[in-house]
């Protein structure tokens, strides 16, 4: 065997590595660690198994030099003892991984265990007889009997589909690291699988955005800062570059089953596209001190939120971005901006105060405004059936929207603008989806099954936070919306303190 | 009151008969509605509004419709939309929808009728018409669909609907090619998941995947070593006596280990194979029941003639 001791290919996948100096390797595709030595071994061992299996394949005329058969008997042993062996454990090995592509092969920055159920995860230890495959096709041991250009052929297709299946095995198991390390491992598999594999041009084209896509999440996780805008507007291309490929893959005809089944995978993968894209524009958004990596963000952001993974972590995170964003003034934002009404409400709501008005302030039993903070209330604001909805975003659990009807014209909600008062905000617990969701629930108890419903708006309502006190001592707290005309729920304390923590860890 | 006694005296405008007609559906009170559209329509032409009168013809028919179902409210509303330019939706009146695109939905649903009827044969083809007349209406939510529909649950827009069929019609290929091409039914239900992976239909999803992976799954016969594609349609596992030695000596000589079950204690068999040997035994079993029932029959007529004899000789 000649070049066996020149390159150093992993144990595991069977994957080519760049040489280098040291003993110690990492695979730069399956992340296994290896040693120089031990790749070695199991290399020789992998060449005598194969020695082993052509020998009894075709007797004793599989040895160095094929024993002097000449070229026509060696085409006739390659087709009647060996072909159908390698063909049949090529069938065997890839119905192990029937219906894989209908998987995304990369998935959102959250929620990475989105590729259970993927066969190339779920039945990674029966792919290892591939390496062994694909290694067999590759000997020249076997090479010797390949003697027409079908026969070549039929090899380099039955390999080209192992080594599509074994690259992705090797993405998925990568990915599901959710470390830079483990994406650069993911490119790096792309791009073996774009430059050696005759891929279908669409096929090909997705792979690419993978790759891009891969590499960017490398990039983001490893950076110390970065520019997240510049980022989101990469990754949306590549979105909408895998949803065009998307369409493509499904429109494709007279090609293998594996081709339409993966515009199922390339519609999700551009999903999540998109969710990168909202999680690199909150960061620019909300993260302000310089020393926060975007990994560190988030890793922190959804526990800080109080919102899980499957809770649409992503859309969530993105409203507390637009919510910062307008109160520092960058964007305009739906905004009802009176507050004339707060210390009127505080005084009036005073228990006691007549006690004090007939001089019987001394019995101590008057309560007094200890503080009266004004914030503003995040309410998702739609259009649908002729009317206009609010709903509460902070409420992360389902309440009920409510209806805007002739009553509320003196609400001006009509034009964004931009903050003029620095007031405090909660922070966001659902986003615009969800607030469409419920909406479309409440049309739907009214008996509307149908109703156009509109985008939701974010706006903001005036409240206030007002603290009672008696002798120096905090009685209760009141919270107070819009002068009162509306109920306020007390998931407003709550998601405050989120907003204070995210301030205090984010800058 | 004064509106209400010059309807009942026949006396109100055909716009005022229509807008109580309105009225009364946001009541929920659809047989009164369509009692006024009716009437409004009768009016309407009296007074040469032809689109008026087109325009409450249609939601008379579309409210019968949404009640009772029924393809010839479906036919008489189709009739009347030409003339009607728009109509109201139901369940959201302020919201107008443009004839041409409730005409695409209602085409869609006569195919729908039509597909209770066909026979297997048809299922495909009918399918297909199907999608193609809701790929008139992709992006357009479903008029109709929200407030009648029994079966499946793809009632948001008309492309949901052309998928679901461009999906069924895909299965049904598949079916009608199982016998003649099983790779290319293959490729057919390849083609359907995605269609329903865009309508969002998990469940069809779901069947199509396990029929394709049964389908692309090969093995070789035990008995006449042909490989084959499809389990269930052109080979089974069935039960054989096989011990771990027969397994080695398999791989040993470099046949099909993926056909012998060790554990389950199973070997695949073509359904080729399966049927030579189940036509053998039935006819095996047939002939030893006739031998078995003719015996039988002999020993009884001897026994009923020994019986006889006896009778007689008692006698």
């Amino acid at each position: 065997m000649t070049g066996v001791t020149e390159e150093v290919r992993c144990p595991s996948c069977g994957g080519a590595q760049e040489t280098g100096p040291g003993e110690h390797y990492e695979c730069r595709f399956c992340l296994t660690p290896f040693t120089y030595r031990g790749a070695q071994e199991a290399q020789q061992r992998l060449v005598e198994e194969i020695r082993a299996w052509v020998e009894q394949r075709v007797g004793g005329s599989g040895g160095e030099g094929t024993g002097g058969i000449d070229a026509s008997s060696r085409a006739y042993l390659f087709r009647r003892n060996l072909l159908p062996s390698l063909q049949t454990a090529h069938d065997r090995a890839m119905e192990a991984t029937l219906g894989y592509q209908r998987f995304p092969l990369l998935s959102g920055l959250r929620g990475n265990g989105a590729t259970s159920g993927n066969p190339l995860d779920r039945e990674r230890g029966e792919l290892q007889p591939i390496k062994t495959l694909r290694a067999r096709m590759a000997s020249p041991d076997v090479g010797n009997f390949v003697m027409t250009d079908d026969d070549r052929a039929t090899i380099r297709r039955l390999d080209m589909e192992l080594q599509v299946v074994q690259g992705l095995s090797n993405v998925v198991s990568a990915v599901a690291e959710g470390t830079a390390r483990g994406y650069a491992a993911a490119r790096n598999s792309f791009e073996v699988l774009l430059e050696e594999a005759d891929l279908h041009p669409a096929t090909a084209d997705r792979f690419r955005a993978l790759a891009e896509l891969a590499g960017m999440l490398e990039r983001a996780l490893d950076a110390q800062s970065l520019s997240g805008t510049a980022m989101a507007e990469e990754a949306d291309r590549l979105a909408a570059t895998l949803a065009e490929v998307a369409g493509r893959l499904g429109q494709v005809d007279n090609v293998g089953v594996e081709t339409s089944l993966s515009s199922v995978a390339a519609l999700k993968e551009a999903e999540h596209a998109r969710d990168l894209a909202r999680w690199l524009r909150a960061y620019d958004a909300v993260v302000r001190r310089v020393d926060l990596p975007f990994s560190a963000f988030v890793a922190e952001a959804a526990e800080l939120l109080g919102v899980r993974a499957d809770d649409n972590a992503d859309r969530v995170v993105e409203s507390c971005a637009q919510v910062q964003r307008a109160v520092r003034g960058e964007v305009p934002v739906l905004v009802h901006d009176r507050f004339d009404w707060t210390a009127p409400l505080a005084e009036g709501e005073r228990k006691g105060k007549w006690l004090a008005m007939i001089g019987l302030g001394f019995l101590g039993l008057t309560e007094s405004v200890g503080s009266v903070e004004e914030l503003y209330v995040p309410f998702w604001l739609l259009e649908a059936g002729g009317s206009r909805w609010l709903v509460d975003a902070c409420q992360v659990t389902s309440e009920p929207v409510l209806r805007l009807d002739d009553g509320w014209r003196d609400v001006a909600l009509g034009s964004p603008s931009v903050l003029r008062r620095p007031l405090p905000v909660p922070a966001p617990g659902i986003g615009a989806e969800a607030a469409e969701q419920r909406v479309r629930s409440a049309l739907r108890s009214a008996g509307s099954h149908n109703a156009e419903v509109s985008d939701a708006r974010l706006a903001l309502l005036p409240a206030a936070r007002i603290e009672y006190e008696r002798k120096g001592r905090t009685t209760r707290v009141r919270l107070a919306l819009l002068e009162d005309r509306l109920a306020l729920g007390d998931a407003v304390n709550g998601r405050l303190a989120t907003a204070r923590r995210l301030q205090e860890r984010f800058g | 009151m004064f509106k209400g006694i010059k309807r009942a005296i026949g006396a109100a405008s055909a716009e005022e008969y229509y807008a109580q007609g309105m009225l009364e559906l946001e009541r929920g009170s659809s047989p009164a509605a369509i009692n006024l559209f009716g009437q409004a329509a009768k009016k309407a032409r009296d007074e040469g509004n032809g689109e008026l009168a087109n325009r409450a013809e249609a939601n008379a028919a579309l409210h019968r419709f949404i009640d009772q179902g029924g393809a010839g409210e479906l036919s008489s509303l189709l009739r009347h939309l030409a003339g009607a330019g728009w109509l109201e939706r139901p369940g959201d009146p302020s919201n107008r929808v443009p004839a041409d695109q409730l005409i695409a939905e209602l085409e869609g649903r006569l195919f729908e009728v039509g597909l209770v009827h066909a026979g297997d044969a048809e299922l495909a083809t009918a399918h297909q018409k199907a999608a193609e007349a809701f790929g008139r209406c992709l992006d357009h939510r479903l008029v109709t669909y929200p407030h009648h529909h029994h079966g499946d649950d793809h009632v948001g827009t008309g492309r949901e609907r052309h998928l679901y069929h461009t999906g069924m019609s895909c299965v049904h290929t598949a079916k009608d090619l199982i016998g003649t091409d099983p790779d290319q039914a293959g490729r057919m239900l390849g083609r359907a998941i995605p269609a329903f992976a865009g309508c969002g239909d998990e469940d069809w999803q779901e069947r199509c995947m396990s029929r394709l992976k049964r389908l692309q799954t090969r093995r070789t016969c035990w008995v006449c070593h042909r490989e084959f594609p499809g389990e269930g349609d052109y080979y089974d596992a069935v039960s054989a006596h096989v011990t771990p030695f027969i397994h080695e000596q398999s791989a040993r000589t470099g046949q099909d280990t993926s056909s012998i079950d060790v554990q389950g204690r199973r070997v695949v068999l073509c359904r080729v194979c399966e049927s030579i040997i189940e036509a053998r035994v039935t006819t095996r079993v047939s002939n030893l029941r006739e031998q078995l029932v003719s015996a039988v029959e002999r020993e009884v007529a001897q026994a009923v003639e020994q019986m006889r004899q006896q009778l007689q000789a008692t006698r």
